[in-house]
């Protein structure tokens, strides 16, 4: 082992991230790797975008008199948050960086089945991306990440349609990569790679890549039908020329709800392969996890009517959609225990990636136990949009997603990079960011059941305590973030060079150098064993 | 102020069952947390690894484990499903004997009305241990009627009625919140429900309560005023002679007779003798001025408009109350019961024929152009209220479009371009966009106004005037920054230039202050459409709102940037926003000028406009 750390950087051998040099290397890149990266500096800089809103916000909170900004201003940052968040940081983030990077060598192929498609839409999504930030300098946006009508298409003077021109581009980015990957994964898996020797992680993302083709285009419709109505003043939501303002929400929640679970599959994906890999056990009822992911990303669709209780639907609407919204609840719940059940008789380490998929079911669970609170009808109609709906989607967003992303960022950067990150430090940055979310997010949970609304640029002086609290937690927050992007950075020049196998992990991305050569593996691989097929305490010291 | 409650206060009937089923929720979810957590730690810990445990017989899964996983949360999801659904239909339907009072949104106030005519704004005033059914909808965008001390919300929507009901348990005041985001001031979009006994609340219904704002409202003259709408337009001129009055303040407040002149000779029609009688409109139907359609032009002009009038009203939503347009409309109507002469039927009348003796002179010249469609222009050129602004010859509101077509036309960029059938349309559809120099930007968009056919002979219409005796009038007109026209602003400039420091920067901000046309509103002296500015910095301004703010640099900035938040007194609200049209630069060049404006010899007149 200490042979390979002393081993001087000129006698690398030849691998993805040295076969070229140059800018146009990168840029013109076709090989699904380097495209990962791309997509990993393009995520994080809008990472550091939203984030700097979210500082915005919760100092403006701090004052129940909002002082910091006027509330034009404030609706602006809360917009942007939001936008910037959830266009172009969550949903990219694990498919378009990991799964990128991971899906071709997860089943043994040299690239995505379109390599040229795949650079496309890193393009399409910087193109959306830098129309976005344009409307941003440009006077900025303050319709809510959720654009509702009839405010959007009638009445702020702000960038709108601007920035509905930046989602709807980013769109098609989501599109054609959820296209690529699932003909990539239909199409090129090694030979004895069935679809139930799968990791679940390639699970996860065939049933994002399904829901991206598939709903992806109705959020791009409804983006283009009020950019129509803006700019030509047709009349399809605005109640003045015969429209109705909550088909948008229809349209838009159609898309939006499902993409909550969407973007949330795939971290559950890799809190599996993490998971399994430092206990050291194959996952606990493999094939019902299977089933599940499919069972969210199915019910998911059917959903959209739970953010729409407080609208004056139909009765008997209300009772299906929350019927359903709670059937969704089970198969999380079931993935949950299964997590925990492969814990039970395995060999667990506790390194940095197994702490954030630790903090993840833990904030998982909190968050997924709170939305029991929103699908109920009796007690989601005064929840509506208060800060308690802020919170839970939160412990999903921040909780999940970002938890999981984290994780499997510090599990494969060793793939990724061809070094290894400061443990220490890792495992500080997993503990302060769970630490963190739960101070930032669970006082809001009190602020909502009291009743204070989102979106509010100042508030009743009662609820200042929690809010404070609430800003408190979100320094320490922020602080948890900043240091996983130092280290991050530091260790791709001075890490310790990584092994192929650092973890002792199973899967085909671990048995081929790190980092990978360009064609990923010298002789395409076969395989013959089952998912997580570890062996147990015997196998335990390879770490 | 009571530091972190445990739970919101319980004010109504649902509250307790609600907060029942919020405590099972949250003891079932502290539980399963728990578990989880304790689980999962004992795991953590007991199968470290290297730990000296057995690990013989790990399973990977058996199918009556899993079963029972899946029917656990199954069974617990399905009681909660059960639990909150019946729970929230037994709550669905408001009991009979109901009170009922009516709730309306707008941005960014809750406007309440109950059946006995009393009305209140931002306060719900209702009797405890009755049930209250709110019929509520919306004259903008969505809202929500959110009361977390009664746990009840409902979305308020534009063109729609939507309910909600609450029986109140308990006296006192309780928050209420706009629980939809709706725009700028979403956040001040809140209000108290004051729940009183029924005593109390009788005596409030009559108005002798020393109620907060209703009596600030003037309870009596507010309740008044509805009756008398309701009596009919023949009602004793007594009944309705409080709010009339207290109208026609609020008409000379709001600025309205700067526009609407007694003659019918002003950029919008006369009132005198017109409630109760037919009134032409742009789209070529007729309508009878009655109260509906007043407060349709009050509230929304653009919608439908009367005939021969540019669209230059902006829409008093949100600038007047309820109470507020009631009275306009009950001095309107004082004004129609003079004497029967009907000067506005003539007014709109104009497009059929009398009024077009300048159009009618160009009208020759265009039909001898033989363009197609050049009546038809004319006809709807007449129709639409162009004339009113754009005079046959000299200088109106906006330019005169005699002679002007093919002919090169400056711009407030200081760019030039060519009076071309584009320009014209993009002047027509898209009028903020590049606007001839020397004229305020009072034009409003045609766009969804005309049909493409219409805009056509409009188009013609304009390229016969252009045909005319080949004297280009509007460039001499787009020249005014530079040369000719600065008559009014030479008297200014003499002042300005001496002044001293920042006299370079007040130089600069008098070319800006004509290029964009401000001195056609704001004369050197006198009234225009906007006030003079001739001696108004640093002196006490009067605002409709019925304050007094002084003239400063702030303020000035303000009224550029954002004309109508605080307006002044007096002047109608046309002035349009020059956010993004100035840069940071002219911005204070122009308020240099302004101020410099100020330093003459101290009387301010615009004091004195406030006060008639």
């Amino acid at each position: 082992m200490s042979a390979a750390l002393l081993e001087p950087r000129v006698l690398a051998p030849r691998n993805y991230l040295n076969a070229d040099y140059g800018w146009k290397s990168w840029l013109f890149t076709l090989d699904h790797k380097r495209i990962a990266v791309l997509y990993l500096v393009s995520v994080t800089f809008f990472f550091l975008i939203g984030g700097f809103f979210a500082v915005l916000m919760r100092l403006q909170l701090t004052d129940p008199q909002g002082t910091l900004v006027g509330p034009e201003t404030y609706n602006k940052f809360f917009t942007l948050h939001g936008l910037i968040m959830t266009f172009f940081f969550m949903m990219p983030a694990i498919p378009a960086v990991l799964g990128n990077f991971l899906i071709p060598l997860m089943i043994g192929a040299d690239n995505v089945a379109f390599p040229k498609l795949n650079l496309l839409s890193w393009y399409i999504y910087i193109l959306g991306g830098l129309f976005t930030l344009n409307a941003t300098i440009a006077g900025g946006v303050d319709t809510g990440w959720t654009f509702y009508t009839p405010y959007s298409s009638t009445y702020p003077n702000t960038q709108v349609t601007a920035v509905a021109v930046g989602v709807f581009i980013t769109g098609f980015s989501f599109i054609l990569t959820g296209l690529n990957f699932i003909v990539t994964i239909h199409k090129m898996r090694a030979p004895g790679l069935t679809w139930f020797r799968m990791p679940l992680f390639l699970w996860a993302m065939y049933a994002t890549s399904c829901f991206m083709v598939l709903c992806a285009p109705v959020l791009a419709i409804t983006i283009f039908l009020l950019a129509l109505g803006r700019l030509f003043h047709i009349g399809i939501f605005s109640v003045a020329l015969g429209g109705d303002p909550l088909l948008f929400q229809h349209l838009f929640w159609f898309y939006s709800h499902p993409a909550i679970y969407i973007m949330i599959l795939p971290a559950m994906g890799v809190v599996s392969e993490l998971i399994a890999c430092f206990a050291r056990k194959r996952i606990f009822g493999y094939r019902i996890m299977c089933f599940s992911i499919v069972a969210i990303a199915v019910l998911g669709l059917l959903v959209w009517g739970y953010h729409m209780f407080v609208t004056g639907q139909s009765v008997n609407a209300e009772l299906i959609f929350s019927l359903l919204s709670f059937l969704v609840a089970i198969p999380l719940a079931v993935m949950v225990l299964h997590w925990a059940s492969t814990l039970y008789k395995g060999s667990i380490s506790y390194e940095a990636p197994m702490l954030y998929a630790l903090g993840f079911i833990g904030l998982f669970t909190i968050g997924g136990l709170s939305g029991l609170f929103l699908d109920s009808l009796a007690t989601g109609v005064p929840l509506t949009g208060t800060y308690f709906v802020v919170a839970h989607f939160h412990y999903l967003m921040v909780g999940g997603i970002v938890m999981g992303y984290l994780g499997g960022l510090h599990f494969w950067w060793p793939k990724i990079s061809g070094r290894k990150y400061p443990e220490g430090w890792a495992a500080f940055a997993a503990a302060i960011i769970f630490v963190g979310s739960n101070l930032t997010f669970f006082p809001q949970f009190l602020l909502g059941y009291l009743g204070m609304p989102r979106q509010y640029a100042f508030y009743p002086a009662t609820f200042q305590v929690l809010n404070v609290m609430s800003s408190a937690g979100a320094t320490i927050l922020g602080v948890g973030y900043l240091v996983p992007l130092i280290y991050l950075m530091w260790s791709v020049r001075y890490g310790q060079v990584a092994e192929p196998n650092p973890w002792g992990a199973k899967g085909l991305e671990w048995q081929t150098a790190s980092p990978p050569p360009t064609e990923n593996f010298a002789q395409s691989p076969g395989v013959t064993e089952e998912a997580y097929a570890y062996l147990g305490e015997e196998e335990a010291g390879v770490g | 102020m009571q530091g972190i409650a445990i739970h919101p206060e319980q004010a109504s009937t649902i509250a307790p069952s609600v907060d029942y089923l919020f405590s099972f929720l949250t003891a079932a979810a502290l539980f399963f947390t728990v578990l989880m957590f304790l689980i999962i730690f004992y795991f953590m810990i007991k199968y470290r690894r290297r730990s000296p445990v057995d690990r013989a017989k790990a399973i990977e899964g058996t199918l009556p484990l899993e079963i029972l996983w899946i029917a656990i949360p199954t069974v617990i999801v399905a009681v909660i499903f059960v639990w909150g659904s019946r729970l929230y239909l037994r709550n669905a339907e408001p009991p009979p004997g109901s009170m009922e009072v009516f709730v309306t949104g707008r941005q960014w106030m809750w406007k309440v009305e109950h059946p006995e005519g009393q009305r209140e704004i931002n306060e719900l005033h209702v009797p405890v241990g009755r049930p209250v059914k709110l019929t509520m909808t919306s004259e903008d965008g969505i809202h929500s009627f959110y009361v977390p001390a009664f746990r009840v919300q409902k979305n308020v929507l534009p063109g729609q009625y939507t309910s909600l009901w609450f029986e109140p348990t308990k006296v006192g005041t309780f928050h209420f919140f706009c629980g939809q985001y709706c725009g700028a001031f979403h956040a001040g979009m809140t209000g108290s429900v004051i729940v009183v006994k029924p005593d109390e609340y009788a005596q409030w219904l009559t108005g002798v309560v020393p109620g907060e704002t209703v009596a600030a409202a003037g309870a009596p003259g507010a309740v008044m005023a509805p009756a008398g709408v309701q009596g009919g337009t023949t009602a004793a001129a007594g009944a309705q002679g409080g709010s009339a009055v207290a109208g026609e303040k609020q008409f000379q407040q709001s600025g309205c007779p700067v526009c609407h002149l007694d003659n019918g000779k002003g950029l919008g029609p006369s009132f005198v003798g017109l409630y109760g009688n037919p009134v032409h409109l742009t789209n070529g139907q007729t309508v009878t001025a009655d109260d509906a359609f007043i407060r349709e032009c009050i509230l929304t002009p653009d919608v439908r408009r009367v005939a021969g009038y540019p669209p230059l009203m902006a829409s008093f939503q949100g600038q007047l109350s309820d109470e507020q347009v009631l009275n306009v409309i009950a001095y309107i109507r004082s004004l129609g019961a003079k004497p029967g002469k009907p000067p506005e039927k003539e007014g709109a009348g104009v497009p059929g024929g009398g009024a077009t003796a300048p159009a009618g002179a160009q009208g020759g010249t265009a039909a001898a152009g033989a363009q197609g469609g050049t009546a038809a222009g004319e006809k709807l050129f007449q129709q639409h209220g162009c004339p009113v602004c754009h005079p046959a010859a000299g200088k109106g509101l906006g330019p005169s479009l005699a002679g002007v077509y093919g002919h090169p036309v400056q711009l407030t960029n200081g760019q030039t371009v060519t009076a071309d059938d584009a320009y014209i349309r993009e002047c027509i559809l898209t009028p903020d966009v590049r606007r001839v120099a020397g004229y305020p930007p009072l034009m409003a968009s045609f766009q969804g106004q005309l049909s493409e056919e219409e805009l056509l002979d409009v188009i013609a219409y304009i390229r016969s005037l252009g045909a005319g005796p080949g004297k280009p009038p509007e460039k001499e007109g787009a020249g005014v920054p530079g040369g000719a026209a600065t008559v009014p602003a030479g008297a200014q400039g003499g002042t300005t230039a001496p002044a001293g420091a920042p006299g370079g920067t007040a130089a600069a901000g008098e070319k800006v202050f004509q290029q964009r046309g401000c001195p056609v509103c704001h004369p050197a002296a006198g009234k225009g459409l906007g006030p003079s500015l001739a001696g108004v910095y640093g002196h006490p301004v009067q605002l409709t709102n019925g304050q007094t703010v002084t003239a400063d640099d702030a303020f000035i900035r303000e009224c550029i940037l954002t004309p109508d938040v605080r307006r002044v007194a007096g002047y109608p609200p046309l002035m349009a926003s020059f956010q993004g049209q100035l840069s940071e630069e002219e911005l204070l060049d122009v308020i240099a000028y302004i101020r410099s404006l100020g330093a003459e010899p101290g009387k301010p007149p615009e004091k004195e406009e406030e006060k008639k």
